[in-house]
């Protein structure tokens, strides 16, 4: 078990969360998991982290949480990406936490159900690959009579197969409006998306499907702002996913070299292998140097977030890669672990902004403005 | 004293007591007020007469020998201070320079010389009246140093050295040279090696410039032929010189990983676009954004990393891996500005252009070299993987 570097954890809270998650993650394998294929949420799993007070951890006390911000949860995420963990926890427990905390009176009985792990939410609320807008467009309510009629489409949602109710952004006279949508609703239609990891995403249609006005959380700016809080907080959790997913992929590779022998001698003697080895360490010294930077207490700006997304989506995939090949034969096997962090990899990667994107954001404007030499 | 150097002493004792701010915006205005044109050349680095007479109205000025203690006549500056002050010259844009009679002979004198030794040597470093260049490679004992064959034997009072050293930087412009030569053998090949102070004029010396592929002749060779040398010149102990090598000032390895180039060429880069007219063309609008990305990274490590050895944590292996990052994203950079700016040279008359061009060339050729020397990046990488591996 890989502990959370301890570079990023100087507070004692923190240290305990930590190791915590240390405790919970070592007394349960993902790997056998993984490799049957079997759903990614696991309700035993779910329910004990529950107990731990994590689902609801950024919650506030008043929505029954324990008032923690993302950066907080990077403690947690990162040990869930070095231990493979495939249970939903940015998609369903952080993402919907941060949103319904900064929309507090909107669905506060939802929030209290997402603490106690009683209730399955997942956010639609993004409506084109590769597009991180917080802002509702193609999805439209609107009313009709007594009630409401939702149109449009959203892509992307995460955690598909396991929620059993929705949180959707939508536009609402002009403005944007935070609806509870269930999935069993008549003219709902869902796109299940099955990923390299085994997980699935969908692409959810909604036409003119009938809500009543209970369903509307929350409307206006705030919504929007709640959306953007959250997509920002969801990156810098996956990023810690994805940096604990590079740390665990290059460790047992090193591991691996050291006791694999060819040409008698352990294959970490050969020159051509360390030196590869070498270049990974490199790229997870510099996600985990950008990590830190966007994990600052006082609060880093959406670019550190976007450069911390990009280096560690760079290093996972990059180290979980090689890492197969470190591996000779053995890492094209389904009995090496390898594989199974490689394909979390490329799907971490891909969710929430891929690197591509991210390296575009996190300079935006700056290059330019660069005086000449 | 006399009366100048009691005032310069006076004001260095300020400076190192100064809050951060205030010794950031002392160096600044100083830096801003003494640097002509030829000094705000960051691309290129100051030689011959013009580098000494920097050195000296540093030292008259009180802002010489950053990181030595003041005992020795230094600012005795902390390394937070050290940093900021080599900060502003990056920021500001400063020609560089080199004085290894400062930055590496010194500190390795005070820890190893004899009293004589520091008393004589370490002022005469710092007015230049002695310029030190540095003896270790030979031709072929490169990055495995310690193959190097220059002989010194004992006779009577004296050494007499024989041998050749090569890649010596700023060889023409020194009066003195320190040399590792061998002066025994054990079965250790480190072992053996003693660490010898030359004055440059002895008789046996010749030297030859080398020009570089930057037209620049900065380094040279040095023949040693029967040269008779003082045994009150050694350094340290006998046959322990790699040791002393060795103990480089710490603070000097946070230099080399600085991503100052990268950041020099990224600039460059983006401001011939502009003028060039492709800054806008989709394509490079995205290669810049990544490597404007890979550069903020890149500084973000380095601020950690250094804000780490400030506090006081042994790095060791970090900064050999800092070292690569900003070497090989210096060069890219630079290969990538060559690649695709030099088809637009010729079409650009006008005077900034012109000079901004050749300054690209001189900064792409100068990058060349940066994986080669301090350890190529084969060795720096040989060194991190035996901090990551158990066999």
């Amino acid at each position: 078990m890989l502990l959370p570097d301890d570079q990023m954890v100087d507070d004692s809270e923190l240290r305990l969360l930590g190791d915590s998650a240390e405790a919970f993650l070592a007394a349960r394998a993902s790997s056998g998991r993984l490799r049957a294929g079997g759903p990614a949420l696991d309700p035993d799993i779910w329910a004990a982290m529950a107990e731990q007070g994590w689902l609801g951890m950024c919650l506030p006390e008043a929505q029954g949480g324990l008032g923690m911000d993302a950066s907080a949860a990077c403690v947690l995420t990162e040990a869930f990406g070095a231990a493979l963990l495939p249970d939903p926890f940015i998609a369903m427990a952080l993402m919907p936490s941060l949103l319904l905390a900064a929309l507090p009176g909107a669905g506060d009985e939802i929030a209290a159900g997402i603490a106690a792990g009683e209730r399955l939410v997942t956010v639609a609320w993004q409506e084109a690959a590769e597009n991180l807008a917080p802002l509702p467009r193609d999805a439209v309510v609107e009313r009709n009579g007594d009630h409401l009629v939702l149109r449009g489409r959203k892509v992307c949602v995460p955690a598909i197969a396991s929620a059993g109710e929705w949180l959707v952004t939508a536009v609402l006279d002009g403005a944007s409006a935070l609806l509870r949508v269930d999935p069993a609703l008549r003219g709902v239609e869902v796109e299940q998306v099955l990923l390299v990891d085994g997980t699935r995403m969908g692409a959810v249609s909604f036409a003119q499907v009938r809500l009543d006005e209970t369903a509307v959380l929350a409307r206006g700016d705030e919504v929007e702002r709640a959306t953007a809080r959250m997509i920002a907080g969801g990156q810098l959790a996956l990023a810690a996913q994805l940096y604990g997913i590079a740390k665990a992929s290059l460790h047992i590779s090193l591991r691996y070299m050291e006791t694999r022998v060819q040409f008698g001698s352990a294959i970490a003697r050969f020159q051509s292998l360390r030196h590869r080895a070498v270049d990974l360490k490199i790229g997870l010294e510099l996600a985990r140097a950008a990590l830190r930077d966007a994990r600052r207490p006082h609060g880093a700006g959406d670019q550190a977030i976007s450069a911390a997304k990009a280096s560690a989506s760079e290093a996972a995939v990059a180290t979980s890669r090689a890492g197969i090949q470190l591996h000779g034969a053995m890492g094209f096997s389904d009995e090496a672990d390898i594989g199974l962090y490689h394909k979390a990899a490329l799907t971490g990667a891909a969710w929430l902004g891929s690197a591509r994107l991210h390296r575009t954001t996190s300079t935006q404007g700056r290059g330019r403005d660069r005086e000449s030499a | 004293m006399n009366r100048l150097e009691e005032i310069s002493a006076s004001v260095v004792v300020h400076r190192s007591e100064l809050a951060d701010a205030e010794f950031r915006a002392a160096w600044r205005a100083w830096l801003e007020e003494h640097c002509d044109v030829q000094m705000l050349r960051p691309a290129r680095r100051l030689a011959g007469a013009p580098l000494k007479a920097w050195l000296r109205k540093l030292n008259v000025h009180g802002w010489r020998a950053p990181g030595w203690p003041r005992e020795h006549g230094g600012m005795g500056l902390s390394f937070a201070k050290q940093l900021i002050y080599r900060e502003e010259l990056e920021r500001l844009g400063v020609t560089r320079w080199l004085d290894l009679g400062e930055t590496l002979l010194g500190p390795m004198l005070m820890r190893h010389g004899t009293q004589e030794q520091k008393a004589t040597l370490l002022p005469r470093i710092l007015d230049c009246s002695d310029f030190w260049c540095q003896g270790y490679s030979e031709p072929n004992a490169g990055s495995d140093l310690a193959s190097l064959r220059t002989t010194a034997v004992r006779d009577g009072d004296d050494f007499i050295v024989n041998g050749q050293k090569i890649w010596t930087t700023f060889v023409q412009d020194a009066t003195h040279i320190f040399t590792l030569v061998r002066t025994g053998r054990y079965e250790r090949r480190q072992q053996g090696i003693s660490f010898l102070l030359i004055d440059i004029e002895t008789p046996g010396i010749t030297r030859r410039g080398i020009r570089n592929i930057a037209g620049d002749s900065e380094f040279g060779e040095v023949f040693f032929d029967d040269v008779r040398v003082p045994s009150s010149q050694l350094l340290g102990t006998l046959d322990e010189g790699w040791t002393i090598a060795k103990s480089l000032l710490e603070f000097e390895r946070t230099s080399i990983g600085s991503p100052f180039l990268a950041d020099l060429a990224l600039k460059m880069l983006n401001s011939l676009a502009e003028r060039c007219g492709i800054a806008d063309d989709p394509v490079f609008a995205a290669r810049m954004k990544g490597f404007a990305s890979e550069l903020d990274v890149a500084r973000l490590l380095y601020a950690d990393l250094c804000g780490r050895f400030v506090s006081g944590e042994k790095l060791d292996s970090e900064f050999s891996m800092m070292k690569l990052v900003s070497t090989e994203l210096f060069q890219r950079t630079a290969e990538y500005a060559v690649e695709v700016l030099t088809p637009y040279q010729a079409g650009h008359h006008d005077q900034p252009t012109r000079v901004l061009f050749e300054e690209l060339n001189h900064l792409y050729l100068i990058s060349r070299p940066v994986t080669i020397f301090g350890g190529t990046s084969e060795v720096q990488r040989d060194i991190i993987s035996r901090s990551l591996l158990a066999v």
